[in-house]
């Protein structure tokens, strides 16, 4: 290792993610999906100190997943699960998170070609864009953990100009700031037992870290550089949020469907106007990259499964996940995704589905590695 | 299947001569005794192949072989011939004093002397080369393939070692080392694999000397074809070598951490490891102001950006985006296309098609016609083009445009890269409009992360990402500033300033 190398580039030339990528990781999980729908859900103006409170929770989340991620157990990856939790439970518990992760991930995508078959292709089905995305995913999972996870540097470079285009609406003439009247009601209006929960969902996806923890390179400040990515997501829903209720109010936010990519339709360049039609397939990026790390968690989730977590890896593995990842994506857009009944009760089970794993994954791992710590000190006395 | 692959191995080693590296110090070893018979026998059937037998007293007799075309005569009649003449000790040290004397190990090694230009000289049971290499060279030239206004005009010529000359005055250390590398059975091509000791990561060293050595080819004539055989990814588009014809582009990337190849034959010289950005770096970077080379760098990639994706575009916004022109706009591009028959994909396609005919013929045709190619391509085939309602006014410059905007890219290999991606890109945009443009940019960007040349990554620095390799990369901050060489290289001494840097020169 060379003398003068920094302590964030080291892990990219050992062969590792670099603590300092820990950001990026959290900002682009969190964001992926309810970057578009979120609005949706929050109507009222009040709701922006729900969001800076969801964030600061999410802050105590993430502290937890660092010091899971410090963790010796972290580290050695499965043989640190298996000293955890024991082998059997190890296996027996990666089944249901394997089914967890292909349903998160399906609602997810599925989501994405909602927003694409409605605003740029209405009359083709979302399901003819699927093979393509799963392609471009599988690709991408080819390269193995390590370079899918440097893939992110480019998701976010690709990805986060577009929080900027909303800052226009923040200002006069575009904003009124009366529509953010009242901050603080007398009586909150909304159901805040699912918006609340819809929050802490749209915080959710740096639970996945915790399966990765040998892929990041020995760091102290790693809660620095996730609290970092948390904190810039807290913002970028803040900014999303004002640009669309100062441009709407409330009222006609409740009429419209996706109100973000409707705003992006007020914009004027002097050779485009309608840039949804630029934002949405821009917005693909985000989903390749996390698609294909759901089809690589997917991957070892099937081998932990199997029992073959520890022998050679063959690339049939990764080909069986992608495989079974696509049907199982294309069987629920085909079958059970078939109305807007059905999507709205997805997205009702992506909220707290994606909630439960981002409270419980991480205390849970936390919660085995301390108790397994004292163990061992009780041991050595 | 691993022990076949062994075999193989051993088997090429024993019998190839492929990719073999010089061993240093064979001179002097007792030579087994060569048969003159058999080493006439391999200079049969060639016309300029000569045997001079000359009878001395003392030395006995002494048989010399050549190729008479690629010596220099008067250099073997007054350092050779005369000498053995009038030779007046046994040894042939003492009656020859050229300064490429060597003793030979063995027939073979004698004729693949013999066939670079030395004198072959069998005496006492002995094999002698004596290098009398006839000079045919060109002189040093400035370089047509990266012409700088400012700055060294010199460059490399097809003299491997006048090349290694021009590179050793810029790099005057002994840290500088050379390995020399006769690669190639029936061209014998001589490469030298350059590096500095002190600097360059010794993993570097190691996997470029072991590319070069595992080299199989029987003809090696050219520097690209030398890194074809040790590229990482044989299949990619882009270059993953550098190559140069300028020796102060070769020294600077010696001085940052990196590997050169110079091969003999050849004005180009390999530099790797490389990453995507070096490709649209120039000389003339480092000799502007920088906040003007950041300017220019910045133009050449928004160039390559644009000579990549304004034609899809284009056609991406016509055929699927309508709504995303301004009316007014709008009215100027439908003008322009009421009268074209075919969709903008077919008229997208075949301007391009035509614009690549172009270039290509310009390449292949005699410089005096060029000017009639422009003629006829710029203003007949564009204007009648336009006026047989083949391709609209508006697709004719977005074409011209792309053109300019692609001779703009200083590698040319790269330029042609970015063709192939274009068409790639253009059937993208007419199947699935701006959608199937990001499709293609994300598979380029997936390709980019996953490529590494000589086992670095090549889209460094951004992916992984070094943050203080952004200095040099698309912004040329000003050299003060630039205190460590690239991390991704893991040089050896990450420092340019320090220890040993800017010392006076010491008199007497």
């Amino acid at each position: 290792m060379s003398r003068g190398m920094r302590a964030e580039e080291r892990g990219a030339a050992g062969g590792l993610w670099p603590a300092s990528l820990g950001w990026l990781f959290v900002n682009r999980l969190q964001v992926v999906l309810y970057i578009l729908v979120l609005p949706h859900v929050l109507l009222y103006p009040y709701m922006i100190w729900a969001i800076v409170i969801v964030g600061f929770l999410s802050h105590f989340n993430l502290r937890l997943l660092a010091g899971w991620l410090r963790t010796e157990e972290a580290r050695l990856g499965y043989e640190g699960f298996v000293r955890l939790l024991g082998e059997r439970a190890t296996r027996a518990l990666a089944v249901p998170g394997a089914a967890a992760l292909l349903l998160d991930s399906a609602i997810v995508t599925l989501d994405y070609l909602e927003v694409a078959h409605h605003v740029l292709f209405p009359s083709v089905s979302r399901l003819t864009l699927l093979p393509l995305l799963w392609l471009v995913s599988f690709y991408l999972a080819g390269q193995g953990m390590l370079l899918a996870g440097r893939f992110v540097v480019m998701a976010f470079i690709g990805s986060v100009w577009i929080a900027a285009l909303f800052i226009q609406f923040l200002f006069p003439p575009a904003a009124e700031y009366r529509l953010l009247l009242p901050v603080f009601p007398k009586e909150p209006r909304g159901d805040l037992a699912l918006i609340l929960p819809a929050l802490w969902a749209a915080l959710s996806g740096p639970q996945y870290l915790a399966f990765a923890g040998r892929r990041f390179a020995p760091a102290g400040r790693m809660f620095r550089w996730l609290a970092l990515g948390n904190a810039l997501t807290v913002l970028e829903y803040i900014v999303f949020f004002l640009a669309v209720t100062l441009s709407f109010g409330t009222e006609y936010m409740r009429k419209i469907d996706y109100p973000v990519v409707q705003l992006i339709r007020y914009i004027q360049l002097p050779f485009f106007e309608r840039l949804e039609t630029v934002v949405i397939p821009a917005h693909m990026i985000l989903y390749v990259f996390l698609d294909a790390f759901f089809i690589l968690f997917l991957r070892d989730a099937l081998r932990v499964a199997a029992g073959a977590a520890r022998k050679p890896e063959r690339p049939g593995w990764l080909t069986a996940a992608a495989f079974l990842w696509v049907a199982v994506v294309y069987v629920i857009g085909r079958f059970f995704w078939t109305n807007e009944t059905q999507h709205r009760l997805w997205i009702h089970v992506h909220v707290w589905l994606a909630g439960a794993l981002y409270a419980l994954v991480p205390s849970f791992l936390a919660l085995a590695a301390a108790r397994r710590r004292r163990r061992s000190d009780r041991t050595l006395t | 299947m691993r022990w076949l692959a062994r075999l193989l191995a051993s088997l090429r080693q024993a019998s190839g001569t492929d990719g073999e590296r010089e061993k240093p110090g064979t001179a002097g070893v007792p030579a087994r005794r060569a048969d003159a018979e058999s080493l006439k026998r391999a200079f049969q059937n060639i016309h300029d192949a000569e045997c001079v037998e000359i009878e001395n007293d003392r030395l006995g007799k002494a048989t010399l072989l050549y190729i008479r075309s690629l010596i220099d005569i008067r250099q073997l009649q007054e350092f050779v011939i005369a000498p053995l003449q009038n030779a007046s000790g046994a040894d042939l040290r003492d009656t020859i004093h050229a300064a490429h004397l060597t003793e030979m190990d063995s027939p073979e090694q004698a004729e693949t002397a013999a066939f670079k230009g030395a004198v072959i000289v069998l005496a006492g049971g002995r094999l002698w080369s004596i290098s009398l290499a006839s000079s045919l060279s060109r002189a040093v030239e400035p370089s047509k393939q990266e012409a700088v206004i400012h700055g060294p005009q010199d460059s490399f010529t097809e003299q491997v070692e006048n090349n290694l000359t021009l590179i050793r005055r810029r790099l005057a250390a002994s840290s500088l080392k050379s390995e020399r590398f006769l690669v190639g059975g029936l061209s014998h091509t001589t490469v030298i694999l350059l590096y500095v000791e002190s600097l360059t990561n010794p993993e570097l060293v190691r996997i470029a000397r072991e590319k070069t050595a595992a080299v199989r080819s029987d003809a090696i004539f050219d520097s690209s074809h030398l890194s074809q055989f040790m590229e990482d990814h044989i299949h990619s588009v882009f270059p993953q070598f550098q190559q140069t014809d300028r020796p102060d582009a070769a020294a600077a990337a010696l001085a940052s951490g990196k590997v050169v190849w110079l091969v003999e034959n050849t004005p180009f010289a390999l530099i790797a490891p490389i990453t995507f950005f070096d490709l649209f770096q120039s000389p003339e970077d480092y000799i502007h102001r920088w906040p003007v080379a950041s300017f220019l760098r910045g133009v050449r990639f928004f160039a390559f950006l644009f000579a990549m994706f304004l034609i899809p575009f284009y056609v991406a916004i016509t055929m699927h985006h309508y709504q995303m022109v301004p009316l007014d706009l709008l009215f100027v591009v439908l003008e322009s296309r009421s009268e074209i028959p075919f969709n903008p994909f077919w008229e997208a396609l075949f301007m391009m098609l035509v614009l690549e005919i172009l270039k290509e013929a310009s390449l292949r045709m005699p410089s005096k016609s060029g000017q009639t190619l422009g003629i006829v391509g710029g203003i007949v085939i564009g204007q009648a083009g336009v006026e047989a309602n083949i391709a609209s006014n508006l697709l004719i410059i977005h074409v011209a445009v792309t053109a300019i905007a692609s001779f703009l890219i200083p590698n040319y290999l790269m330029t042609n890269s970015s063709k192939l991606i274009q068409f790639g890109l253009l059937l993208l945009a007419a199947w699935l409009g701006l959608w199937g443009i990001t499709l293609g940019l994300i598979l380029v960007l997936i390709h980019l992360n996953g490529l590494t040349s000589l086992k670095q990554p090549y889209f460094a620095p951004l992916s992984p990402f070094y943050g203080a390799d952004w200095k040099d990369t698309i912004v040329r901050l000003p050299l003060k500033r630039m205190s460590r060489r690239p991390a991704y290289l893991k040089p050896a001494n990450p420092w340019r300033f320090g220890a040993g840097s800017g010392r006076p020169e010491r008199k007497g």
